[in-house]
């Protein structure tokens, strides 16, 4: 699972699963001390580990600082286990 | 609590004590001002007029000496008088030499007792002999500069001789060292200023060698300080990478056509297995190439220009106060402020106390992002291969990596 700034990279490397954002170098989980953009992050490339195809490169849809970051819904990811 | 009752009517009695001497002080203060001879000498000191000075300063004879002591501890209480003209005067009066000596011996007489002033009353009473704007910014030099604040402020004609003082009141240096910095700091400003009394106060060409002559060695002495030595310390390359770093930030266009040329493994297929854990019974390792390392461990090599194909390990446990990066080939100020936007080990032992991962493994792992040339052969054939090791130690369900 890999996070990505440089997609033209991520796609010649193929990491099993990415999620690429547009963002600056040094910043792949956002700002300083944003733990909210930083936890938006994290859940998306969890999500992806579940959900994205082998060697897909999902583009997320933040704008960097333009955007109102929330909490994630639910971190309950992956098959339901009883 | 007889203590407690003790320790609040110590407080309370301090407390008084400083408002009494506050208002001794701010009555002597007021009687200076409003006494029609010190209005007179206030208006000669704002006017800066040498001449005028000098023929007031004369007026008293053998006392002579004591009325420019006099002079120059009222230029200090009565901030925002600019000192210069006293020192100018006293060249004027009583030569070079001992024109010097006066005026270095009475202007530290009252940075003394302007940091005694701030130090005994606080910031209120500072701010009014300082402008609370010229403090705050005297604050920030302080804060990053300490002692050698008063140095060079002492050294650079441009900064207020007394907003130094009053500032340096206020943040928590010793008396002794202020002072020991103030005398040396002064002298050759004082020597010059005398000089320039004493030809005349009056040479343009003379104004502007002092002028430059100070604000050389104000310079000198910020290049001699511990964070410029060791900016002046650091290789060229260096500082042309890191500048580069910081480019590249500014205009993202830069670093996909870096990416366009840049060195890359090439894999015909894609590693895959699937994961069927559900999160909260999974265990996370982190794999950055931040150029995250402990404090205490070996720093990545930023000599070689094909950069370092080494990694290195980082405790689960390991204080976000015990990491620190070294990496010239991006701009890291923000992720040096915090490390989780490279490496989110906090994040991701948050989502574990929550129970929203199983957790984390024992060990992490960082990378030096730059790996070029012969280096990348090495990555690959002995470094990678280390690391498989090391995973295989502790084995996680997946690995989140994280690029600078």
């Amino acid at each position: 699972m890999s996070v990505s700034v440089l997609r033209e990279l991520t796609l010649r490397v193929r990491p099993p699963r990415a999620v690429f954002v547009r963002w600056p170098f040094g910043h792949a989980l956002g700002e300083p001390f944003n733990r909210t953009q930083q936890r938006t992050i994290i859940h998306a490339a969890l999500t992806a580990l579940y959900r994205a195809a082998p060697g897909a490169l999902i583009e997320l849809p933040y704008r960097w600082r333009r955007e109102r970051y929330t909490e994630p819904a639910s971190w309950d990811l992956g098959p339901a286990t009883t | 609590m007889p203590g407690a009752g003790a320790g609040a009517r110590v407080a309370a009695s301090l407390t008084r004590r400083r408002a009494a001497a506050l208002l001794v002080v701010a009555g002597v203060v007021t009687a200076l001002a409003v006494a029609t001879p010190v209005r007179g000498v206030v208006t000669l000191l704002a006017a800066g007029d040498v001449g005028a000075i000098r023929a007031w300063i004369l007026e008293f004879g053998i006392w002579a000496p004591i009325a420019s002591v006099v002079l120059m501890l009222l230029q200090t209480v009565v901030a925002p008088l600019p000192s210069s003209p006293v020192t100018f005067a006293n060249g004027l009066v009583f030569g070079v030499w001992w024109g010097a000596l006066l005026s270095w011996a009475s202007a530290l007489a009252a940075a003394a007792v302007a940091f005694g002033l701030s130090r005994a009353f606080g910031r209120p009473v500072a701010e009014r002999f300082a402008t609370s704007a010229a403090l705050a910014s005297a604050d920030t030099f302080f804060a990053r500069w300490g002692v050698w604040a008063v140095l060079v402020g002492r050294l650079l004609p441009v900064v207020s001789f007394d907003v130094v003082s009053y500032a340096a009141g206020l943040t928590p240096m010793r008396f002794g060292a202020f002072l020991l910095a103030t005398a040396i700091g002064m002298m050759p400003g004082t020597l010059l200023y005398a000089w320039l009394g004493h030809v005349g106060g009056t040479s343009a060409a003379a104004l502007l060698w002092t002028v430059a002559a100070m604000t050389a060695l104000g310079l000198l002495v910020v290049a001699s300080t511990p964070a410029v030595r060791r900016w002046l310390a650091t290789p060229p390359r260096r500082l042309v990478n890191r500048l580069i770093a910081r480019r590249l930030n500014a205009l993202p266009v830069l670093g996909r056509l870096w990416a366009r040329w840049a060195r890359t493994a090439a894999r015909p297929d894609v590693p895959w297995t699937e994961l069927r854990r559900p999160l909260r019974r999974c265990r996370a390792a982190i794999v950055t190439t931040g150029g995250v390392h402990r404090t205490d461990d070996r720093p990545f090599d930023m000599t070689n220009p094909d950069g370092d194909p080494s990694f290195r390990v980082i405790p689960a446990a390991a204080g976000i106060g015990d990491l620190t990066i070294t990496h010239d080939y991006y701009d890291h100020r923000d992720a040096g402020r915090d490390l989780n936007l490279v490496f989110p080990l906090e994040r991701f032992r948050e989502l574990a106390q929550e129970g929203a991962l199983g957790g984390v493994v024992g060990s992490h792992f960082s990378f030096m992002g730059h790996i070029d040339g012969p280096l990348v052969g090495r990555l690959e054939t002995e470094t990678i291969p280390e690391l498989l090791v090391q995973l295989r130690v502790d084995p996680p369900d997946f690995v989140f990596l994280v690029p600078a």
